[in-house]
């Protein structure tokens, strides 16, 4: 499913954090989101997972433009933010079926199956989520955004708290995830990330930039990022 | 939807599982308000007011009347734990003390009053009351005097009588012996007898007795106290994942809702618990007005009733340390001013104006309704209005915070 996005702005009472962003994520693509501390990238991402109503500008999905984003883009996306979604005074799986509920609650179940396999944390199923290290609290976050199937994956930091091993597990489901067709908006600092992107953007002063092919990392830091 | 109804039951699990904490933490609050209490009760029943207050007695002439009067009063197992009697030589002296507050009233002895009792005349003893003493006081004292009058009065007719028997019998010279015999012999039997002043005792609420009284009221304070210390585990924000869930079809207004009947729900359980095994210890070690019956089956309804206000004030004040210290406040006035820890009566009168318009105050008055074995379909009525009132005024909260 391919993903674009025009004009979108976003305002927190007097701050524009958003002025006018607009992107392309295409089918079968990683994207990359790059940008300042505090320039807007996990803003963006939560408008685009449906968590934040957008003050302006178009979502469009192969072309349509999305009437009820809220409601649409959640159904369609799957979003892994930087803060933990799970209720930390209950079990993993308490937290796993409370998200699989969302939705079709059979199929999803069926999916958890998969994915926890896939994301190795049946092993702590019964350990509440306060007990979990933070690597462990990632990995059931990711598979609460990937349970009801999503086409479009919203992740942002990813790999952070994660240990070496499963950074390179999650690279491999990226590709693997891109590779069936879905698409991939990534917002992160890590290079190494950010080396699976075909396509980068980066946000500065509320409006993306599509960053050139070829440039090297200092170039995109000293264009985008300073 | 099922994702509500999962949201309900897995807050009932989360709350489940927080109870032994809260229990420990609640424990530590209700040690706290013993102490309240405790220095409530001594501060109201204590030497200074109820308990012990003094009151003079002036004899006028018959010093020995009013000796015996002060004996026999002061010996009644109504009144001698509340009441001590204290002879004074003068009027003056009786004034000074007034003035002081030394005493809180006193009883001037008029001349001659053994000879108007036996005549029949009865000369009334006048009262001195001391107005800055508080109502209560003053009332208990006016109860037992109007008491003893007529005490007095049914007295004569022994009195009149036994008279009558020695003139029949040509025993005059014996009369003033067999007076002096029946006077003591009255007063001893039947002040002592009395069920008169012991139903005057002070009574906090209608038919409550001060046990009774106080057990509701620690009750629902140690309880209101436990709840709040499920603060820390509410959820008033809107995080990141509460934007999800409304996302995905659960929005504030509803997600509040599942949360707070969950939470009133266990609040509830816990309620029932703690509240059922106290009560059966305070009917079975006092002359309770609790009866246990089919009306405490509301028992659970009335503390989740309780619970979803608690909920709502978490809601209003928010949930970290200075909310719930906000709220712990308001609590404290709310419970104030309903009387909780001082009976009404005992309150300022601005303050008991304002407690009529705080829930406690319906709550303190459906409690005894419901320990006393009756279940009014207007207590239970007024259950139902008060719970969606709360849940929906917190509904609001939650919804008027996300917009913000």
């Amino acid at each position: 499913m391919e993903l674009e996005i025009r004009d979108i702005q976003k305002r927190y009472g007097k701050k524009q954090v958003l002025k006018k962003a607009g992107l392309t994520a295409g089918k079968g693509q990683c994207t990359g989101i790059i940008g300042a501390n505090g320039c807007g990238k996990s803003t963006l991402l939560r408008v685009l997972a449906g968590a934040e109503k957008a003050d302006g500008g178009g979502i469009f999905l192969d072309g349509r433009k999305i009437s009820n984003p809220s409601r649409e883009m959640a159904r369609y996306t799957g979003y892994i933010p930087q803060e933990s979604v799970l209720m930390p005074e209950l079990t993993v799986a308490d937290n796993l079926k409370l998200w699989a509920s969302f939705g079709d609650y059979r199929e999803n179940l069926k999916r958890l199956a998969d994915l926890s396999d896939q994301f190795r944390i049946k092993d702590f199923y019964k350990e509440r989520v306060k007990n979990l290290s933070g690597g462990m609290e990632k990995r059931v976050n990711i598979v609460c955004a990937l349970l009801h199937e999503p086409e479009i994956l919203l992740m942002d930091e990813p790999s952070a708290a994660l240990d070496l091993v499963f950074k390179q597990e999650l690279k491999m489901y990226i590709r693997d995830f891109i590779q069936k067709g879905g698409s991939i908006l990534l917002s992160s600092h890590d290079e190494g990330e950010l080396s699976l992107c075909q396509n980068l953007w980066a946000i500065k002063e509320g409006e993306t930039h599509k960053v050139p092919e070829g440039l090297s990392i200092e170039e995109i830091t000293s264009k985008y990022i300073a | 939807m099922y994702c509500r109804w999962m949201y309900f039951c897995l807050n009932i699990k989360k709350f489940i599982r927080l109870l032994p904490a809260i229990i420990l933490e609640t424990f530590l609050f209700g040690i706290l308000l013993l102490g309240i209490g405790a220095y409530a009760t001594k501060a109201i029943y204590s030497d200074k007011v109820v308990n012990k207050f003094m009151v003079g007695v002036v004899a006028r002439e018959e010093e020995r009347a009013a000796k015996m009067l002060v004996r026999f009063i002061g010996s009644m197992d109504s009144i001698k734990d509340t009441i001590s009697f204290t002879l004074l030589s003068s009027e003056k002296e009786a004034e000074k003390k007034l003035e002081a507050g030394e005493i809180c009233g006193a009883i001037l002895v008029p001349e001659g009053v053994i000879d108007s009792v036996l005549s029949g005349e009865n000369i009334p003893a006048t009262i001195w009351l001391d107005n800055s003493y508080s109502e209560m006081e003053t009332e208990v004292f006016a109860e037992f005097t109007r008491a003893g009058a007529r005490l007095l009065t049914t007295a004569q007719a022994g009195i009149y009588a036994a008279d009558a028997f020695c003139r029949e019998k040509g025993w005059e010279s014996r009369i003033p012996l067999t007076e002096d015999y029946l006077n003591e012999a009255y007063f001893s039997a039947a002040f002592s007898r009395t069920s008169l002043l012991d139903k005057r005792e002070v009574e906090a609420v209608k038919g409550l007795n001060l046990t009774d009284y106080y057990t509701i009221a620690l009750l629902l304070a140690f309880l209101s106290f436990g709840g709040l210390s499920f603060g820390r585990y509410v959820q008033t924000k809107n995080g990141e994942r509460e934007k999800l869930f409304e996302s995905r079809g659960m929005g504030a207004g509803g997600r509040y809702f599942m949360e707070a009947a969950a939470f009133s729900t266990v609040f509830a359980l816990l309620g029932t618990v703690v509240c059922v095994p106290v009560l059966m210890l305070v009917i079975n070690k006092s002359s309770s007005f609790f009866k246990p019956g089919i009306a405490w089956l509301l028992l659970p309804a009335f503390w989740f009733v309780v619970g979803t206000f608690l909920r709502m004030l978490l809601q209003l004040t928010g949930s970290h340390a200075g909310g719930i210290g906000i709220s712990f406040v308001v609590l404290m006035g709310f419970m104030a001013a309903a009387g909780v820890f001082i009976p009404s009566a005992f309150l300022p009168v601005w303050m008991e104006k304002a407690g009529r318009y705080v829930p406690y105050k319906i709550w303190m008055e459906s409690m005894p309704v419901i320990l006393q074995g009756e279940a009014p379909e207007k207590t239970i009525a007024a259950f139902i209005p008060m719970a969606l009132l709360f849940l929906a005024a917190g509904a609001g909260v939650a919804v008027w915070k996300k917009e913000r």
